[in-house]
């Protein structure tokens, strides 16, 4: 490899944090009480590795990153006082980002992101208190969204230079493979029969294409 | 001077912005921006998708109430956690031994009057006494402690009116009562359209009331209320424990809230889910105009 051509990073680190906070369980924030009567606190730690590879010049430019990493907490009063995932606790990682210069006029893009879902708490049982369905929860951020991911396509068109006017116009499109991101997930008795439960996944955007004309005087 | 100014359109099926930013350059320090973005209209999607949940061990769940009404028997329903993916169907633990004594030294007990059901009719809650329960079942004990409020806030009177609630128009019961002057009193409401209870928790305090009527309304999107229609609300007086539990079943236990799921905060000792509530109940019914 052309050192001036390719970058190549790694790096790991391994912190360790006091003064973590959490939410008590039943927390009431609207509560005229101290905010931090609703509060406890503990330690922390989080450590990874972190990957880049990168090519910065040629016809094709672009980089692939990776990270594996650890985040969790240990707050006396959540968890049965066990270690548990932070929330932003984040497995995996991955960025694919490539450009190519097709020609004077064309340049496409397309860029790839993945990473692993947020640790939650979902349910490991349920019961009925009060006629209505609740959930019995044993572990604080036991769970795990779905994976994130999405391809992001581009394609950019140099349009003619009059003087000091440049000008491009820029096609792109969010989202390629609509693939839907789960949002939120919730837990309720199902509409037609009560006695059934069900999840129900909200997601937002799929697909967002765009078009954009730049200019520059 | 360097300027650059971009113009984006972006349209998709669920949403549609535009933005127009004009920049001046950084070297004269000033950035002037103006966006314009026009949300046409931004809807979830939603499916109902497979999930895989762990299965735990059965706990003991006890729901234990008392009231001051003559016609309701004191009661105590105990159950176990089922699995997720079970039947919502109520399955009584039977054989427990259930007791329940007062502060001033009477104590009744409890038979069994439906698998998991026990009763007493006898047993009449009055304002301002402390009540004990006590259970025993499988060789596992538990107890809980409630004290009825000693002032009975009455139900006054309730109201259906339009109210908008998420972008839509729904016919919204409002209790009106007269909170007493002194901080501490809590209320639950329990709402009956066409006989058929709301599965909503309407709790509230007085920790923004205090002395004052304000009739707050009892949203409710599931049952959508037509003209005709009848309403029965019971107002029910609670102390601050079980307000706490009511509180946290809405806030993280119901399968919807926004806030960290947890168990919420019981008023039972000895590792069971579930409450043991001492209250007064006023009820007021209306027909929706």
């Amino acid at each position: 490899m052309a050192a001036s051509k390719y970058e190549l990073t790694v790096e790991g680190y391994y912190k360790t944090m006091t003064n973590q906070i959490d939410y008590r369980d039943g927390v009431d924030a609207f509560s005229n009480e101290a905010v931090e009567t609703q509060l406890l606190y503990g330690k922390g730690r989080a450590y990874g590795l972190e990957g880049l590879i990168r090519k910065k010049t040629g016809k094709l430019t672009g980089w692939v990153s990776y990270t594996i990493s650890k985040t969790e907490r240990n707050i006396n009063g959540i968890n049965n006082n066990k270690w548990y995932n932070a929330r932003q606790d984040r497995t995996h990682d991955i960025a694919i980002v490539g450009m190519y210069e097709l020609n004077k006029k064309w340049t496409v893009s397309a860029n790839w992101i993945y990473y692993t879902g947020d640790a939650v708490t979902f349910p490991n049982g349920k019961y009925t208190v009060g006629g209505q369905t609740l959930y019995y929860y044993t572990n604080r951020n036991g769970y795990r969204m779905p994976a994130y991911h999405r391809l992001d396509l581009g394609a950019t068109k140099q349009l003619k230079t009059k003087g000091k006017w440049t000008s491009e116009l820029a096609f792109s499109l969010y989202n390629a493979y609509g693939r839907q991101n789960p949002f939120t997930i919730n837990f309720r008795d199902n509409k037609v029969d009560p006695a059934k439960t069900e999840v129900l996944q909200t997601s937002l955007f799929r697909w967002i294409p765009s078009i954009s004309y730049n200019f520059k005087f | 001077m360097n300027k650059n100014i971009s113009t984006a359109i972006n349209t998709s099926t669920n949403a549609f912005s535009a933005a127009i930013k004009i920049f001046t350059s950084k070297r004269s320090g000033i950035i002037a921006a103006a966006s314009c973005l026009a949300l046409g209209w931004l809807t979830g999607c939603e499916k109902v998708i497979d999930l895989k949940l762990n299965n735990a061990e059965a706990q003991y769940v006890i729901e234990g109430n008392v009231s001051n009404r003559a016609f309701e028997p004191a009661e105590v329903k105990i159950s176990k956690t089922k699995n997720f993916n079970d039947d919502n169907n109520f399955i009584g633990v039977s054989g427990a031994n259930v007791g329940i004594k007062v502060n001033n030294g009477t104590s009744y007990n409890l038979t069994e009057s439906a698998t998991g059901v026990y009763r007493n009719a006898a047993l009449k809650g009055v304002p301002g006494n402390t009540y004990t329960l006590n259970v025993s079942v499988d060789g596992k004990d538990f107890s809980g402690t409630s004290t009825m409020p000693s002032q009975i806030v009455p139900l006054d009177t309730i109201f259906v009116a339009d109210e908008v609630f998420a972008g839509s128009t729904l016919k919204t019961v409002r209790p009106s009562f007269l909170d007493p002057v002194g901080l501490g009193n809590s209320y639950r409401f329990i709402q009956y359209n066409n006989n058929v209870q709301v599965k909503k928790v309407f709790v509230q305090n007085d920790e923004l009331s205090d002395g004052l009527n304000l009739p707050f309304p009892l949203f409710d999107d599931d049952t959508k209320l037509k003209s005709g229609d009848s309403v029965r609300l019971n107002m029910l007086c609670l102390d601050r424990f079980m307000y706490k539990y009511w509180f946290s079943v809405e806030e993280s236990a119901t399968g919807q809230g926004e806030s960290t799921p947890t168990n919420p905060v019981t008023n039972i000792v000895g590792g069971a889910l579930g409450y043991f509530s001492a209250h007064s109940v006023t009820s007021k019914a209306v027909i929706v105009p």
